[in-house]
């Protein structure tokens, strides 16, 4: 055939491979108008050299003839699967079983699979096509994500659920199917994962700050900065929204504490312990699931309301400014979970008191 | 006399500013290992670990992620011995280790002081002969820094920063029984790597406080009790060495849980001290612990006759986040009896394995007075800490 021309003897002295031979050998057949045959053998050389882009470009040029072949059609498919365009792959694997399998694979969708014989498939490579769009829609399904359109993600599910079910009934491999099924089962729950889904809990802590407590003279006006340290516990309830990756919550606690106090300077002399300090502490708060789902890192923005029994040493002469106050802060906390109890710790600050606040203590998932 | 007293005084309890670390994870009941006996040649933990524990540092509490992935941890067990080879030797059992120690007092305050501290640099030799390794002797010896109390006053010359802390020969007829006799740590409550904890300084079984005695060690699976008589350290003056007893018992319950309780009383020419304690360590699910000790002191000066007691609680988590890495959060208390005022200390700490040998650690400190005579803001205290050993 191609061999019987000079040039084409030129060529071949030059040629040192085996691929270079067969390339030569399509070359000059190509040149002398190539035939569906020669095209098909070069994408499948083109392949073979995972030059993937040519076997498109090849079937582009000669789509008439090559689109009537279906083993031009399976080369292309494959060159579309490895460049992982899959969805063009299952177009044209759908096109092979539809152009050439047809009787087939209706004989094969119509009988139960009870009373399917091999015989009705056997001369077709059905089996493969329908592994191979099970698998292709698979790995659709895998690659969707929260933006993907909801229609897309449910097709891509149940033609992969579909084609795996027409793979079982031509007796392709189960543990094959198996395994995308495992990953269609991983995928759905990475997906249900992602959803935020609501919970109540409870909280108990222990909990300690500083507040800045100031007195006034009513006389004067001269004000005394006075410290009180408090500690106590806070029992409280929240609710919260989790996915996998992270939470959110918004929680409250009622606040029952013990404060020592007397002044930061020697300007006055103020000293008192075991005052009684209630307060309500509140607010949102997101945590991070940072290193796995149980150990979760965090923000929580407390608004707080305290209310101090601080002794008024006469208080014709003195008066307290703002015994009761709301004020605002932050917490950087961390929380530990084991099963329904998590362990919480929590270190922040409350403005424009001095000092710091912090808390420990267990919370309770209902 | 008064001033000698004081000074003396000063010395017996230097360890409570003393920076060197007795190290030792009774945290790790989180893993399952509910006895120190199981990874430390001493009973009661602290001092070398011995192969096995050696091999649980490499492939359960250090951090895969420096290893190549294919690396079989049999290999990287192999590798925990002395200088990363496998013991040859079947009687010997060398070891060194290093800790350095970074401090930020008054962290974030205008006042803030950074130093850096090497709080041990020790060598360590083990021997062990006869069945089943039931004589053992350890000898360690090495650099401790000078208290902190003493530094450039004279007293820093009596106190040498080459010493041993712990050397001892063991005996154990039986995995039940053992019998230990040398300097070593007494034997009372949790034995924390803190040892600044108000749980170790306020019993004064901190860091330096081994005493020379005897100690018997019972270990079942369901209890493990130890008793420790000693005489003091000798390498002190006589009349510092605190002479006693102390005792500690611990019921294992539901497995991953001990309960324990204990007792100390030692005396020397100026101190009188009693203390009790009782605790808890549980631990929860995937190598993660609590741990809970409460305790009396009560203390008697001899020389200026007075008497105090105080109190001390140490609530600690330890939280495996990923294997390696560790969030510790504590929270201690510390209370004399005399006055209304306590202390209450706060801190979380991340503990990083990165590979064997190699243990990083990060500690904040939040220290609080409730004080009724002067109220001050609280205080920050940030420690970096590395520890390395071979």
């Amino acid at each position: 055939m191609g061999f019987n021309g000079p040039d084409t003897l030129v060529v071949v002295v030059m040629m040192k491979t085996k691929y270079s031979l067969i390339a030569a050998f399509l070359l000059s057949s190509s040149v002398m108008a190539a035939t569906p045959v020669e095209n098909i053998k070069l994408m499948q050389l083109y392949l073979d050299k995972n030059q993937l882009e040519k076997v498109e470009d090849l079937y582009d040029e000669e789509e008439d003839s090559l689109s009537k072949n279906w083993m031009a059609l399976e080369r292309l498919a494959i060159s579309f699967e490895r460049r992982e365009k899959f969805k063009e792959a299952i177009e044209v694997y759908r096109k092979i079983i539809t152009n050439f399998n047809k009787p087939a694979h209706d004989k094969v969708i119509t009988t139960p699979a009870g009373s399917l014989e091999a015989s009705a498939y056997e001369r077709t490579k059905l089996p493969l096509y329908y592994y191979k769009l099970a698998f292709l829609n698979t790995q659709l399904f895998g690659k969707t994500h929260e933006y993907s359109p909801d229609n897309e993600r449910i097709r891509f599910k149940k033609n992969a659920e579909g084609f795996i079910a027409l793979s079982r009934k031509v007796k392709v491999d189960d543990g094959d199917l198996k395994l995308l099924e495992e990953l269609l089962q991983e995928k759905m729950k990475r997906d249900e994962n992602m959803q935020y889904k609501g919970s109540w809990y409870a909280t108990l802590d222990v909990l300690s700050w500083q507040d800045r407590v100031i007195l006034v003279s009513n006389g004067t006006g001269e004000k005394s900065n006075l410290l009180s340290t408090a500690i106590g516990s806070c029992v409280g309830l929240g609710r919260k929204w989790e996915n996998v990756k992270y939470e959110f919550d918004l929680e409250g606690c009622f606040a029952v504490a013990t404060a020592t106090i007397s002044s930061e300077n020697k300007a006055i002399n103020y000293q008192q312990s075991s005052v009684s300090v209630k307060g309500v502490i509140a607010g949102p708060g997101m945590y991070f699931k940072t290193f796995s789902e149980n150990v979760l890192l965090g923000v929580h923005l407390p608004v707080k309301y305290r209310q101090g029994d601080w002794t008024n040493p006469d208080e014709t002469l003195y008066s307290f400014e703002k015994l009761k106050t709301i004020e605002m802060g932050y917490f950087l906390q961390s929380k530990i979970k084991v099963k329904k109890i998590s362990l919480r710790t929590r270190i922040g600050k409350v403005f424009p008191n001095p000092g710091s606040i912090w808390s420990i203590g267990a919370i309770y998932d209902f | 006399m008064f001033n000698k007293a004081l000074f003396l005084s000063i010395i017996s309890v230097f360890s409570l500013f003393l920076t060197k670390n007795a190290y030792a994870y009774p945290n790790f009941i989180g893993h399952g290992y509910n006895s120190c006996i199981t990874c430390h040649y001493n009973p009661f933990g602290n001092g070398p670990i011995n192969d096995y524990g050696r091999a649980v540092s490499a492939t359960a509490i250090s951090s895969r992620g420096f290893y190549n992935d294919s690396k079989p941890e049999d290999l990287i067990g192999k590798e925990s011995g002395f200088f990363f080879k496998e013991a040859t030797s079947k009687h010997f059992r060398p070891s060194a280790s290093y800790r350095g120690l970074l401090l930020k007092r008054n962290f974030g305050e205008e006042s803030e002081k950074t130093e850096y501290i090497h709080m041990q640099a020790d060598v360590n030799l083990v021997t062990k002969f006869g069945q089943n390794d039931k004589f053992i002797t350890s000898v360690s010896f090495g650099y401790a820094p000078v208290p902190r109390s003493l530094q450039n006053t004279p007293g820093a010359d009596s106190v040498k920063e080459y010493r041993t802390r712990e050397h001892y020969i063991g005996y154990r007829p039986s995995p039940e029984w053992g019998f230990y006799a040398g300097l070593m740590d007494k034997t009372y409550g949790i034995r924390v790597v803190e040892h600044t904890s108000y749980a170790r300084t306020t019993p004064q079984v901190t860091m330096d406080d081994q005493a020379h005695g005897v100690t018997m060690h019972f270990n079942k699976p369901q209890f493990e009790a130890g008793v420790n008589v000693f005489v003091g350290n000798l390498t002190q003056d006589e009349s510092l060495r605190m002479k006693g007893a102390a005792g500690t018992f611990e019921y294992t319950l539901f497995e991953k849980n001990r309960l324990g309780l204990s007792a100390l009383n030692q005396s020397n020419d100026y101190l009188k001290l009693t203390a009790y304690a009782a605790h808890i360590r549980s631990g929860l699910d995937n190598g993660s612990s609590i741990i809970f000790e409460v305790g009396k002191v009560d203390k008697e000066t001899k020389m200026i006759v007075s008497e105090k007691t105080e109190y001390y609680a140490n609530f600690q988590n330890h939280i495996k986040a990923t294997r390696g890495t560790y969030i510790l959060n504590s929270v201690e208390y510390y209370k004399n009896a005399i006055d209304k005022s306590y202390r209450v200390r706060f801190g979380p700490s991340i503990q990083y394995f990165p590979i064997s040998k190699v243990e990083l650690r990060v500690d904040l400190y939040n220290t609080r007075n409730f004080s009724q005579v002067v109220s001050v803001k609280d205080r920050w205290d940030l420690m970096a800490q590395i520890h390395l050993w071979l």
